[in-house]
């Protein structure tokens, strides 16, 4: 009887196949026994072992609990779309292209890696960008389109450059490349999140209320220019008097950031006068007044205030030089280096 | 017993194995000779061999004078095997044995009638079969909810927001020619109730909810708001559409009016209609899909849009996908003068090839202008402004290069006018896809990207594992990411954990959890997303 019943199945299973066409389609090749078993030719799942994920479209996710109808609307199987976009409308408008798994996976439609989609496109996330809504950006009017945004910072934040009043960035006529001012990675616009780098606010700079600089409405009115801010100063010094001296009014010549104005360092007073940052002179020396008594006139210097260099000592060093005579300007004359050997 | 068995067995075989084929005679034409060859079409090949003999009509006899070399489906390659000049057009015969496909065999022996009628039982079965798959009531679908948490140490404040949403597709109701497909979701923040109670569409958006009715297998007609999935771009639309196929050819029409630009919902005064024509083509893994759409968007009866839409997809050469689409807008509105124009407002154009059963190349351009409504954007200048074209390309390769080893690259490059320079990336990856001992597949990925306000190098390592049984997935990643302003010339270095996991439960319900924590030298940022879906 077992004999008859195999005889039985097989015979069916050829006129099927020879008379009516495979039920699946003539390129499939897998055997009967994988889904169908002698209860008959409806899906017995209790021997089901189709490998799926031998196919073309192995399935993870959900892709293992939909009806396999879903994907399978008839019999033929190998007519089963593979595409994302083949089975799953577009509701984002063709906004973001047609390959879906640039966002989700089998697993959920949860879009869990922002971070990393935005890494790859025109506008990583950084600083308060990273904590934004979607929707903040992304404005539509069912939140799933996401048409071109402009990446220029003034294409989303227009309105906050326009409603500045301290200073007025419109007035001022800031750069609308926040950017400058604000980095993309800053939490606020104003304290620690603002980029003063084209202006270093270090050191004796720091602290300050931005109006103690930027007086005026406008704040592109601002030089960077020292004397700008430090006029008063640069008038007000007496050890040197400055203006009596017509030192340069650019202070950062002799000033560093420090605060006080000190120290202050004169460098170019070797390449221009006498060695005193070099040489034997380099170190010997305390304060200007040392060799110019006379701080209202810097022109006045003396080279015989030092023990080293007294009279008796002098005089008996140089009396086989001709012309020699114990004054400031014949040292100088005769030592423009400041070494005895010139 | 069993003797006699076998022989009717055999009898059977063989009776039915000879009534299983009729003759039957093709009609062709020589289409082309060259020096060698000559060459026949058919309206179809299906029955011919190469190796067949094709015959041209003598009175009332056939002389065979050509043999076939080869055969396309609907063409022959043949080699001349008579004197007989034959000139291009000449009638050419085929007689070919085809599939008996309507009677049973004439033969008249008991065990044939028997078998038949049997054979006949089983292909009723089959057409049943297909027949209850196509038009047997079905109910699909899912509901699901979504939380979306950020919190950060910045002072900025906590954001938390939901999500419910519900996709039903109900076909062929009871039986019946309706169907129906649904996809809304309604979508809130924690703490700005106040927001939904005003306007509740704020919340609410519907996305897909209409009846179809299947007047037959090729005719139907959807009423209420709908993606026509042949113009996805256009987005859903609420109203009519219509559609008819013929053969290989579909037409549709379609009426009503699009959602509301604020709040997408039903806004009549938003009236448009159009019409598509869609070709399929090919079968069992070779298809071709085009679809060409016109449509007509007003804004009180005032023209607001215009447009073409092409879409074509296919699969014609065997592991190779290519899907196409192209819009073209046709109006524009020129210092309140209303004008014909053809501006492309988007391109799509990608390919994926399978080169190996190990190595698979993909790439894709995308071009694509914000679309501009004239009448419905006339207030809001800046809108019109921005109207400039995006530009992309993403280049990508897989190579299994072992049996557990993978290793990927891709190139992306994307571009608009008035951006400061082109954002570029650069991706690599090796995945190990199951390591030895832990069973879990690792990928180690690296990355450079330049974009306009940050450059970035990227290193990464993700683990995950699948548990026995499928039903749970459980990932955990780490990334180094150094960061570079140029503007500030500093550098901002994030540490990026990851976790996430899946787990199927009672039957087809699924919880995912992912966790996304940044690191920063003072700031950190958490990212909590949860789903939990039942799908029926």
């Amino acid at each position: 009887m077992r004999i008859l019943s195999l005889i039985l199945i097989c015979s069916l299973f050829i006129f099927f196949k020879q008379q009516s066409g495979h039920p699946h389609g003539k390129d499939f090749k897998h055997t009967c026994s994988l889904c169908h078993s002698s209860k008959g030719w409806t899906l017995d799942k209790e021997i089901y072992s189709f490998d799926h994920n031998a196919t073309k479209l192995p399935l993870t996710g959900q892709h293992t609990i939909v009806n396999c109808r879903s994907c399978h609307p008839t019999l033929i199987f190998a007519e089963a779309k593979t595409e994302c976009n083949e089975c799953h409308t577009d509701i984002h408008q063709a906004t973001v292209g047609q390959d879906c798994a640039r966002c989700h996976t089998p697993v959920s439609w949860l879009v869990a890696n922002i971070n990393e989609i935005h890494q790859l496109s025109r506008f990583p996330l950084l600083g308060a960008h990273r904590t934004a809504d979607c929707s903040d950006c992304h404005i539509s009017e069912n939140y799933v389109r996401f048409d071109v945004l402009g990446v220029n910072c003034v294409d989303c934040h227009r309105k906050d450059y326009d409603a500045t009043t301290n200073p007025n960035h419109s007035l001022a006529g800031f750069s609308e490349d926040c950017s400058t001012c604000h980095p993309v990675n800053a939490q606020q616009w104003i304290g620690a999140g603002f980029n003063h780098s084209f202006f270093s606010l270090d050191l004796g700079h720091s602290g300050l209320e931005c109006a103690q600089c930027h007086t005026t409405g406008n704040y592109a009115d601002a030089s960077p220019e020292c004397y700008s801010c430090h006029q008063q100063k640069y008038i007000a010094t007496t050890n040197p008097n400055h203006t009596a001296m017509g030192f340069q009014t650019t202070c950062d010549d002799c000033h560093s950031l420090q605060p006080g104005w000190s120290p202050a360092s004169f460098t170019q007073h070797d390449s221009q006068w006498f060695p005193i940052y070099s040489g034997r002179h380099n170190g010997t020396w305390d304060s200007c007044t040392q060799c110019h008594p006379n701080s209202s006139n810097y022109s006045e210097y003396t080279c015989l205030s030092c023990h080293e260099h007294n009279q008796a000592s002098m005089d008996s060093r140089h009396n086989e030089v001709g012309g020699y005579s114990y004054s400031s300007p014949a040292c100088l004359h005769c030592h423009p280096q400041g070494v005895a050997e010139d | 017993m069993k003797r006699i068995v076998s022989i009717l067995f055999i009898l059977f075989l063989l009776i039915e194995l000879k009534g299983q084929t009729v003759s039957e005679t093709l009609i062709g034409k020589v289409s082309f000779i060259s020096s060698q060859n000559v060459y026949v079409k058919f309206k179809s090949t299906s029955g011919i061999s190469a190796g067949d003999t094709l015959f041209i009509s003598a009175g009332d006899k056939l002389l065979p004078v050509l043999v076939v070399n080869s055969l396309s489906s609907f063409s022959c390659l043949c080699r001349s095997i008579s004197d007989q000049i034959i000139p291009v057009d000449h009638i050419i015969i085929a007689r070919v044995r085809m599939p008996e496909s309507k009677s049973p065999s004439a033969a008249p022996a008991a065990v044939a009638l028997a078998a038949s009628s049997v054979k006949q039982s089983v292909t009723d079965s089959v057409n049943q079969q297909t027949k209850r798959i196509q038009n047997t009531h079905s109910v699909q679908g899912s509901i699901s909810l979504h939380s979306y948490s950020d919190f950060s140490n910045t002072g900025v404040p906590s954001s938390q927001r939901f999500r419910y949403t519900l996709s039903l597709k109900a076909s062929n109701i009871s039986g019946s020619k309706f169907s129906i497909e649904s996809y809304i979701s309604f979508r809130h923040k924690a703490g700005e109730w106040q927001e939904v109670s005003n306007d509740i569409f704020s919340a609410l958006k519907i996305y897909n909810l209409a009846v179809r009715y299947d007047f037959n297998k090729s005719t139907s007609l959807s009423i209420g708001r709908r993606i026509n999935p042949r113009i996805s771009s256009m987005g859903t639309m609420d109203g009519i559409q219509f559609e008819k196929s013929i053969n290989k050819f579909s037409f549709g029409l379609l009426a009503g009016s699009r959602p509301d630009y604020q709040n997408y919902s039903v806004n009549f005064s938003l009236f448009q209609y159009g019409a598509y024509l869609a070709v399929t083509t090919g079968k069992e893994g070779k298809n071709s899909e085009s679809s060409l759409a016109y449509v007509e968007q007003t804004n009180n009866f005032k023209t607001d849009r215009r447009f073409l839409y092409f879409q074509h997809s296919n699969t014609f050469i065997k592991n190779l996908y290519f899907l196409g689409t192209m819009e073209l807008d046709l109006y524009k509105l020129e210092n309140d003068i209303p004008k014909s124009t053809i501006d492309l407002t988007g391109t799509y154009l990608s390919l994926s090839y399978r080169l190996t059963r190990k190595i698979s190349l993909s790439g894709s351009y995308d071009a694509r202008k914000n679309v501009m409504y004239y009448e419905t954007y006339k207030t809001y200048v800046d809108r019109i402004l921005e109207n400039e074209l995006r530009q992309g390309y993403r280049i990508y390769g897989n190579w299994r290069f072992a049996n557990n080893m993978v290793i990927g690259l891709q190139s992306g490059y994307r571009f608009l006018k008035s951006d400061p320079h082109p954002s570029k990336n650069f991706y690599g990856y090796f995945t190990y896809t199951h390591v030895p001992g832990i069973n879990m597949s690792a990928t180690v990925s690296a990355t450079y990207l330049e974009s306009n306000f940050v450059n970035s190098k990227i290193a990464g390592l993700n683990l995950l594992k699948d548990f026995p049984g499928g039903k749970i997935q459980a990932g955990l990643g780490y990334h180094y990411v150094n960061n570079t302003l140029p503007e500030s010339k500093s550098d901002v270095i994030q540490h990026i954990g990851e976790f996430n996991l899946y787990w199927q439960f009672a039957g087809k319900m699924s919880l995912s959890v992912n966790y996304e924590g940044t690191f920063e030298a003072v700031n950190s940022y958490n990212r909590i997303y949860l789903q939990l879906r039942r799908r029926f």
